[in-house]
């Protein structure tokens, strides 16, 4: 054999070995069979239309009672877990704010770990607990945020980080909490500090190798489509922060995403419209280029940020089918809107008490103000209903296409208010307002767990939760709701009428979302246990006091007798 | 905090709590006093969010300054300037009279509520 020859033979063989190991995990096909593959949990909302819906039934009302641990794992912290966990390949991928967990989901054991290390300074910019609430995963490749603003890949199987980039300076006021969305192979990520004086955003970047694509400011400039909605230059601390994830619809490659309140809170402090605060739009993830939009509460004064989950449903309306989005809004209002052009279907209250509007003009999509709220906006203090904690915060509700309600742990809060004027100082708090929220009275509930009708904001069963729940809910085609509470309980309840059925006390409080999935032919539940997050901080509820701290994650299946297992 | 610096403080402080030793009779502990209206803003901007609002809070992941004793000044400097356990330093940020502000604020809210009333 002439060296030529053997050269021509080793050509192709050397090309082989130079492409890059096949990678592991769950393609952008996977993902978006999330909704209907039960044995891999690979999105965050379980499904990219963010259902939290799952059609397992071998847990269910008639045998839910005998339902126990299988395993706890600590997670290492103290701080409010808020985390939801993914699943693939037999291995649980978990979130905190200061580490992620590869676990063995047979048997808890941790296989790696990454570690976050931060600028004990950078907390004091946190609004709202010290909390990271989930992750992506795609081609082999796990994608977070961080407290500090970085935007990292990690690699699956070994826990190292694969790339790190840094999208904004918390000395500015800028903090992630949130998670990021897959759509179309882009990596999209928000960010969290609309109330410190900041100006929010989206980011696309490429998932292999962390260039950013594109930045997608939420409050317009001078000279841009809605810059004249905004006077001067307050677009630059306007707010409109992104911090819960966004949705997608892969057959009309849309991206949604909440956008949230303006800064500061005092209204009268930049009039105009503000757009894209307090806005529902939808984007092209390749570009970052909006499509629609539709703003829920022009010029809001109330901190109803819009950043609450955009569920993916199919809906008849006017005896048709209409493929919709529905959020849940912080204002006490559920949003229908169409998923492929914005335009509103239905706004209905979904709350007992809502004092801020009179209700919302079908025609031109905008609140009509409560005389309430145009004194406060002279300067008086007034009570005002929903607080700004919302009449639900940021807990994901779920959806069941079999009931077509939501599931969701609704808030019966008020709060005082009285807008001010305070300077803008870089990196703190920029409210502009005095506000606080009142004491708890008892046989008075400031939470329910909630069956909506997404058309008609009826309360189909509510169920009193007092402390008032903030973690989020799952819907089974067992007949269950799942959803913990702050005093520790992770607890199921039946989807016809709210009846509790099942609880376990997890040892700390629950602020998370729960999953389930089969492993082994098996059901389980997952649930994040972690006391902490807004309502611990700012409710002075003196039975938040008495619930322990630590973080942990506790899986749950059918009791099976020990040797048996 | 050296010596000298830590006296004026002290001083500042009883003319803050005493109510009774500033020229012209006015006491700036009062509900409304400029003093208390400076407090009140940098709490609202620095502390609030995770002491709550007019420091009424839960306890559960958070000092509850309502507990905070009153006589403690260096103690609460100390925590401010350079933390304490989960609680971020504050001292790069905050200058002494900030902080002297917030001390004040904080008797003066301890003292309202004490009293049954808020500011």
């Amino acid at each position: 054999m002439s060296w030529k020859t053997l050269l021509l033979l080793l050509i192709p063989a050397l090309a082989v070995a130079a492409e890059p190991a096949p990678t592991s995990g769950p393609s952008s096909a996977q993902l978006s069979q999330d909704h209907i593959v039960t044995d891999t949990v690979t999105t965050y909302g379980m499904g990219l239309g963010a259902q939290r819906w799952s059609p397992l039934d071998a847990i269910n009302r008639d045998n839910v009672a005998n339902l126990v641990p299988a395993w706890t794992t600590a997670l290492e912290t103290d701080r409010g877990q808020e985390g939801q966990p993914l699943l693939y390949d037999g291995k649980l991928f978990v979130v905190t704010h200061e580490a992620t967990f590869a676990l063995d989901a047979r048997t808890g054991r941790k296989l790696w770990r990454n570690k976050l290390r931060y600028n004990k300074k950078m907390l004091r910019m946190v609004c709202c607990g010290f909390v990271s609430r989930g992750l992506v995963m795609a081609d082999g490749k796990l994608f977070r945020q961080t407290l500090d603003n970085h935007v990292m890949a990690i690699d699956m199987e070994t826990g190292e980080t694969l790339w790190k980039q840094l999208a904004s300076d918390w000395q500015e006021g800028y903090t992630m909490t949130g998670t990021p969305l897959m759509a179309n192979g882009v990596l999209i990520t928000g960010t969290a500090g609309g109330d410190m004086g900041t100006r929010g955003f989206l980011d696309g970047w490429n998932p292999e190798t962390g260039e950013k694509l594109w930045r997608f400011w939420t409050t317009a400039a001078p000279g841009e489509p809605g810059g004249d909605t905004w006077e001067g230059d307050t677009y630059l601390r306007g707010g409109g922060a992104t911090w819960l994830a966004g949705s997608y619809d892969p057959e009309l490659n849309l991206v949604y995403w909440g956008l949230g309140n303006p800064g500061p809170w005092n209204a009268n402090m930049r009039p105009g419209d503000n757009l894209y605060t307090d806005t529902i739009v939808a984007m092209r993830p390749e570009t970052g280029e909006m499509v629609w939009h539709y703003q829920v509460v022009p010029n809001d004064t109330y901190d109803y940020d819009s950043v609450n989950e955009l569920i993916h449903a199919t809906l008849e309306i006017d005896g048709k089918p209409r493929k919709v989005i529905i959020q849940a809004n912080r204002n006490g209002y559920v949003y229908v809107l169409d998923r492929a052009t914005g335009e509103l279907l239905r706004a209905s209250q979904y709350v007992d008490k809502l004092t801020w509007a009179d209700g919302i003009d079908m025609t031109t999509g905008r609140p009509i103000l409560s005389d309430s709220t145009r004194k406060n906006l002279t300067g008086e203090e007034v009570t005002v209903w929903p607080s700004n904690i919302g009449g639900k915060n940021w807990a994901p509700a779920s959806f069941s296409p079999k009931t077509k309600l939501l599931y969701l742990n609704g808030l019966e809060i008020s709060m005082q208010f009285k807008p001010v004027v305070m300077a803008w100082r870089k990196g703190v708090a920029y409210a502009s307002a005095e506000f606080s929220f009142p004491e708890p009275k008892p046989g008075v509930p400031m939470g329910y767990l909630r069956a909506v009708d997404p058309l008609t904001g009826e309360r189909v069963w509510q169920t009193p939760v007092d402390p008032p729940a903030n973690g989020g809910t799952l819907a089974t085609a067992g007949n269950l709701v799942f959803t913990g509470l702050q005093t520790g309980e992770l607890a199921a309840y039946d989807m016809d009428n709210g009846h509790l059925l099942w609880q376990h006390q997890t040892g700390s409080g629950i602020i998370a979302p729960p999953i389930t999935y089969t492993l082994d032919g098996e059901q389980y539940v997952a649930i994040q246990s972690g006391i902490g997050g807004l309502l611990a901080w700012f409710l002075p509820n003196p039975k938040f006091a008495e619930v322990a701290k630590g973080a942990s994650i506790t899986v749950f299946k059918l009791f099976k007798p020990w040797s048996a297992q | 905090m050296n010596r000298i610096s830590s006296f004026f403080a002290r001083l500042s402080l009883l003319l803050l709590t005493s109510g009774s030793l500033l020229a012209g009779g006015a006491n700036p502990s009062t509900p409304g006093s400029p003093a208390v209206a400076s407090g009140s803003q940098l709490y609202q901007q620095f502390c609030q969010r995770c002491h709550g609002t007019q420091m009424r809070n839960s306890g559960a992941s958070t000092f509850d300054l309502r507990q905070f004793p009153s006589d403690e000044y260096e103690r609460f400097v100390e925590s401010v300037s350079e933390g304490y356990e989960d609680m971020p330093a504050h001292g790069d940020i905050l200058n002494n009279s900030e902080i002297d502000a917030l001390f004040g604020y904080m008797v003066t809210i301890q003292q309202a509520q004490q009293q049954g009333s808020t500011l």
